[in-house]
């Protein structure tokens, strides 16, 4: 099997995050009971509260846990935009971000879009006329999930600082791959998916939060209450965060092996990862390129190196071409990845295409092996 | 600020020792590494039952000579500590 499927999830996890799996395994509920077990639970989800801190330049009772990267922008877009706000995107946004943008827009908050592919002047010119509007909140992927294309995000919170407008930014395929804080970019918001780039498993999303934000989360009514080891008397979740905004058990095993992924990328390094995720990209891209019938889409804004690259075949049948590298043992994905606006805005709104991505773990001899087969596939 | 004397052999906590209410777990934990960093022995412990009208909470616990210093620390660290009772 070659793997090149890694913006839906990294299936490579290193020794470590094996070993914080394990001994997840044998911990007890966080802040439920007084007794070892839950007291030795607690020490591990506050080590990973201050591990994420630490990194992402936060403290750490303003980093929440939620069940995934979704969950957290949900709750934040849901708190922060009160009904008949408004609310700023990009036009390259997941599902994440554009389902509950939409379900918003529903109840009377006004959905604006900024062009989100371009140069970085001209994504930044766009926002900035977004801007003028006033949004109660910014909120947009840092790099695309179906392309290279990779927002200035810096340039684009400083902007919106400067209207005084609060920013989240969804780190789901920066997160591991660029070295990304609340410090160096002015982000108020990072949100991570614990399984893609940070190399623990599913079932964590992992929001860290300014000072700003947090009072803006602190102050508005909960999206979802339930159970917090504290305060079992009170009919509301407790005033502040985290605990406000961690509903029933945290997921300790996905929390853990990303902390445990975290630590491992910051002993291989932001450089040698990005310089390997960049080599594999340029191979595939060089690679498809040379492949008569198959076209690279959405390369034309401001790729970043190592990015998913996306692909189409011209007058063929995209999905049966699919279905032959699947059966000689090739992972991608192909659709529309749910990101339809992407897709509209690269220009593949229609077909879709096929995307492929790279770990950290994936090695050159794979690339060459899959560029092999994808030619002979075409060809055939 | 709630302080708990633990005079009673009952409460799980050691004679001469006091309370800090903290407003989570999190909090509990933070403010015991912080107080801990200071040199001055401290631990998160459950506050006895119904010690606070909300329920279930956490605190630290700090022999009563080293309260006040334990107490800067966490308002110098800006670490949320407070009141729990009402």
């Amino acid at each position: 099997m070659i793997y090149l499927d890694s913006a839906a999830t990294s299936i490579y996890r290193p020794r470590e995050v094996e070993r914080a799996l394990s001994r997840a395994l044998s911990l007890g509920n966080p802040g439920r009971g007084g007794h070892r077990a839950a007291a030795e639970a607690a020490r591990a989800l506050y080590g990973a509260r201050e591990s994420f801190a630490r990194h992402f330049k936060s403290e750490p009772g303003r980093v929440c846990f939620f069940y995934n990267a979704t969950t957290a922008l949900n709750v934040i877009v849901k708190s922060v935009v009160p009904r008949g706000g408004r609310i700023l995107l990009s036009d390259m946004e997941h599902n994440a971000l554009r389902r509950p943008a939409l379900s918003l827009e529903k109840r009377g908050v006004k959905v604006d879009r900024f062009r989100g592919y371009g140069s970085g002047s001209e994504v930044l010119s766009s926002f900035q006329d977004a801007l003028k509007k006033k949004p109660d909140l910014a909120a947009f992927v840092q790099c695309s999930n179906i392309c290279p294309q990779t927002l200035p995000v810096k340039e684009l919170c400083e902007a919106a600082r400067r209207a005084g407008v609060p920013t989240v930014v969804d780190c789901a395929q920066s997160g591991g791959h660029l070295p990304v804080t609340l410090e160096n970019t002015g982000a108020d918001g990072l949100v991570f998916p614990s399984h893609k780039g940070l190399w623990g498993i599913a079932g964590a999303g992992i929001l860290v939060s300014s000072e700003r934000l947090a009072m803006l989360l602190e102050g508005a009514g909960t999206q979802m209450e339930g159970g917090s080891g504290i305060h079992s008397f009170e009919e509301g979740m407790p005033e502040f965060l985290p605990e406000r905004l961690e509903w029933g058990t945290p997921a300790l095993p996905a929390i853990l092996s990303a902390e445990a992924g975290l630590q491992k990328i910051e002993e291989i390094g932001y450089g040698e990862i990005d310089d390997k995720l960049s080599a594999l990209s340029e191979a595939v891209s060089e690679g498809i390129a040379s492949i008569k019938g198959l076209s690279l889409a959405g390369m034309d804004g401001t790729p970043g190196k190592g990015g998913p690259l996306l692909f189409t075949r011209t007058g063929g049948n995209t999905e049966e071409l699919c279905r032959r590298l699947y059966e000689k043992g090739i992972c991608l994905r192909e659709g529309f990845h749910c990101a339809p606006w992407a897709h509209e805005t690269i220009g593949t709104g229609k077909t879709g295409g096929v995307r492929v991505s790279f770990s950290y773990f994936n090695g050159m001899e794979e690339v060459s092996r899959f560029l092999k087969v994808l030619e002979n596939a075409v060809r055939n | 600020m709630y302080v708990y004397s633990g005079n009673d052999n009952k409460s799980g906590y050691k004679n001469g020792e006091c309370v800090i209410a903290m407003p989570s777990q999190t909090y509990a934990i933070q403010g015991e590494t912080l107080i801990l960093g200071a040199g001055i022995p401290a631990r998160v412990v459950r506050l006895p039952a119904g010690a606070t009208k909300k329920g279930c909470a956490f605190g630290v616990a700090v022999s009563l000579r080293y309260l006040t210093q334990a107490v800067n620390i966490l308002e110098k660290k800006g670490v949320r500590h407070g009141e729990l009772l009402s």
